[in-house]
């Protein structure tokens, strides 16, 4: 393989596992609730805006303020499921959108409030710094986020098929009320459902903090990368989610080396609506509509 | 194959049918509020046209969305799209041409309606979200495209000489009659044949193509009319800015307002997207100074709308009217229900 596409694969993979873990709270979201969470970004940006501001006090390095960010964005996640957004989802697909339509909106104005418009990003050493990888360059923080991206995508997959959470995870997701007569607390779960989505998109949050930069209204680009990968995963699959991750990693990759980063955004989110189209059960679901 | 009629009042005007009272008094209370609205540049200060011509193209917006988002049930995000096609149509055409305005505002309209009308075919062949989130890809693909694009001046965008644009008071003017015409249209529209197939979709597509109607087609049009006057209303926009940038121009922002409103008002309604414009137009006049807490505001009031009264502002005073003049009715008549009628 010659040294610039094994550069473009290296560097695709690494992005894409970033662009998995952005979006596997989405995959959560609606596998288990049917739920398309337009609030997803402001999540995203919402763990970078907290991790910003824990840095800052406590001086920490971001990664370890994780332990204080990941649980409190699942804390302001849980109550948003279990009281305002549970009690939507019998009312068809309508309602729950518009309101976490509104959320992402009181998101984006609070960010506005707090930061101001202008970008922010985590300071830190590996942002700048280089590594080696196969003999190609790559910058140390998407080593940081293309593994530990692929990590935690492992992890939440082994919490949702071998743990007693994830058992009645599934089966909440399967059937909510045949879940229900055997005794499972199916809000509770919907609730927690949308706590791990939303620590799992803080730890993207602070990996799009270091590597990028993040302003008020950057949710909605994060949003629908996070959806064109979970459309080619097919929606439900945790395992699709992170081969459409690292394919739409190749791909913006490969459009950068070849045509330049310019067209980046017009060629992903044509190629959203192009697979939607050939294949809206996405390359790897089984036929989920 | 024929689509099989429904009689329900709100069928095709037959050979023999006269204009029923009430459709009459409404045509005269519309007239009359469309001469009000015209005479408002005799006895409103400049700015006063400033803030109707926004609650004018809001409604506007608002009611094409409602077409599609609310009577159709297709929960389109590329609405935003429509307005930045309108808006660089007029602003190209004014620089590169020396067409009349006429056929320049005429042709903003008509462009935006012919790529709703081919992506539609395309995109309308999903279903429910995936629809969705098809055409927030399509309007954030254009955006990125009109970004990038030197012709139309790339980030920068397009100015054209402000003589080009017609006065405030005709832009005024301009919009109250879109404004009014695009209500009238899509109240007729509704009502119509079409408009029962239209809703028949949104109940149960399978249903409704069972019976013959062709939803594909039905959909497509429907797109393609409110692309039509979001194009218009994106054309006065550019009018009225003079100079226009693809941020703005095609900035989400506006199909979030459509979106807002039409819910706030009262989806799969007319008079929904008018309470819901004068609602929100009024919340950002009252905190012009603070923008950020204005949509604070709005997007809580969206939240609470749909918590308490999901069908929306207008239905849900409707009703409120309803209880009222039943009540003040039983005091009135105090006969009726004295001993607990059984009618609800």
């Amino acid at each position: 393989m010659p040294a610039a596409t094994l550069g473009v694969v290296i560097d695709g993979v690494l992005v894409g596992g970033l662009y998995a873990l952005v979006s596997i709270g989405l995959t959560l979201v609606f596998g288990v609730m049917r739920l398309v969470n337009l609030a997803h970004g402001e999540l995203i940006v919402g763990g970078a805006y907290l991790a910003i501001v824990s840095v800052g006090l406590l001086h920490w390095n971001p990664f370890l303020a994780l332990l204080v960010v990941a649980p409190l964005l699942a804390a302001i996640a849980y109550p948003l499921q279990r009281w305002l957004l549970n009690p939507l989802l019998p009312a068809g697909l309508e309602a729950p959108l518009v309101a976490t339509f509104g959320l992402s909106l009181i998101a984006q104005t609070l960010f506005l409030l707090l930061f101001s418009g202008n970008p922010r990003s985590l300071q830190v050493s590996y942002a700048v710094t280089g590594i080696t990888v196969f003999g190609h360059p790559v910058r140390t923080v998407f080593l940081i986020g293309g593994l530990g991206g692929g990590a935690l995508i492992v992890a939440t997959y082994l919490l949702v098929s071998a743990t007693p959470f994830g058992r009645s995870l599934r089966a909440a997701a399967e059937d909510p009320e045949a879940a229900a007569t055997v005794g499972i607390n199916v809000p509770h779960v919907y609730a927690l459902t949308l706590a791990l989505s939303a620590a799992l998109a803080s730890v993207a949050g602070v990996m799009i903090a270091i590597a990028f930069s993040v302003t008020p209204t950057t949710g909605l680009s994060w949003l629908l990368r996070g959806f064109t990968v979970i459309v080619l995963g097919g929606m439900r699959s945790i395992w699709g989610t992170l081969a459409g991750g690292i394919l739409i990693g190749l791909l913006e990759e490969s459009v950068a080396a070849a045509i330049g980063p310019t067209y980046q955004d017009l060629i992903v989110f044509s190629a959203l609506v192009v697979v939607l189209l050939l294949r809206p059960q996405g390359l790897f679901g089984g036929g989920h509509r | 194959m024929r689509v099989p009629f429904v009689e329900n009042g709100y069928g095709k005007p037959g050979p023999g049918r006269v204009l029923r009272p009430r459709t009459l008094s409404a045509m005269l209370a519309v007239l009359a509020l469309a001469a009000a609205l015209l005479a408002a540049p005799g006895y409103l200060p400049p700015y006063g046209l400033v803030v109707g011509f926004a609650l004018l193209t809001s409604i506007a917006m608002a009611e094409a969305w409602n077409l599609v988002g609310g009577f159709g049930g297709q929960f389109s995000m590329a609405h935003s799209l429509f307005v930045g096609v309108g808006s660089y149509t007029t602003a190209t055409l004014l620089v590169r041409t020396d067409w009349p305005l006429p056929p320049v505002v005429a042709l903003s309209g008509l462009l935006p309606a012919t790529m709703a009308a081919a992506t539609g075919l395309v995109i309308m062949r999903l279903r429910s979200v995936y629809f969705s989130v098809a055409s927030l890809g399509v309007a954030l693909a254009v955006q990125a495209w009109m970004i990038n694009w030197q012709y139309t001046g790339a980030t920068s965008g397009l100015s054209f000489p402000g003589s080009d644009a017609p006065d405030e008071s005709t832009l005024y003017a301009m919009a109250v009659g879109l404004t009014v015409f695009s209500t009238v249209a899509i109240v007729a529209v509704v009502r119509s044949r079409f408009g029962l197939m239209l809703m028949a979709i949104r109940d149960d597509e399978d249903a409704a193509a069972g019976v013959g109607v062709r939803s594909l087609r039905i959909k497509v049009l429907s797109f393609s009319l409110s692309a039509l006057i979001v194009g218009l209303v994106g054309s006065l926009i550019a009018l009225q800015q003079i100079s226009i940038e693809p941020y703005s121009a095609f900035s989400f922002d506006w199909t979030i307002n459509m979106i807002v409103i039409s819910v706030l008002g009262g989806l799969s309604t007319w008079q929904g997207p008018i309470v819901g414009a004068i609602f929100v137009v009024t919340i950002d006049q009252l905190l012009e100074q603070y923008q950020a807490f204005s949509t604070l505001i709005i997007a809580l009031c969206l939240i609470l709308v749909i918590r308490l009264l999901p069908r929306g502002m207008w239905p849900g005073l409707r009703s409120l009217a309803n209880v009222i003049w039943r009540r003040f009715h039983r005091m009135a008549v105090p006969a009726e229900g004295s001993h607990g009628s059984t009618d609800a």
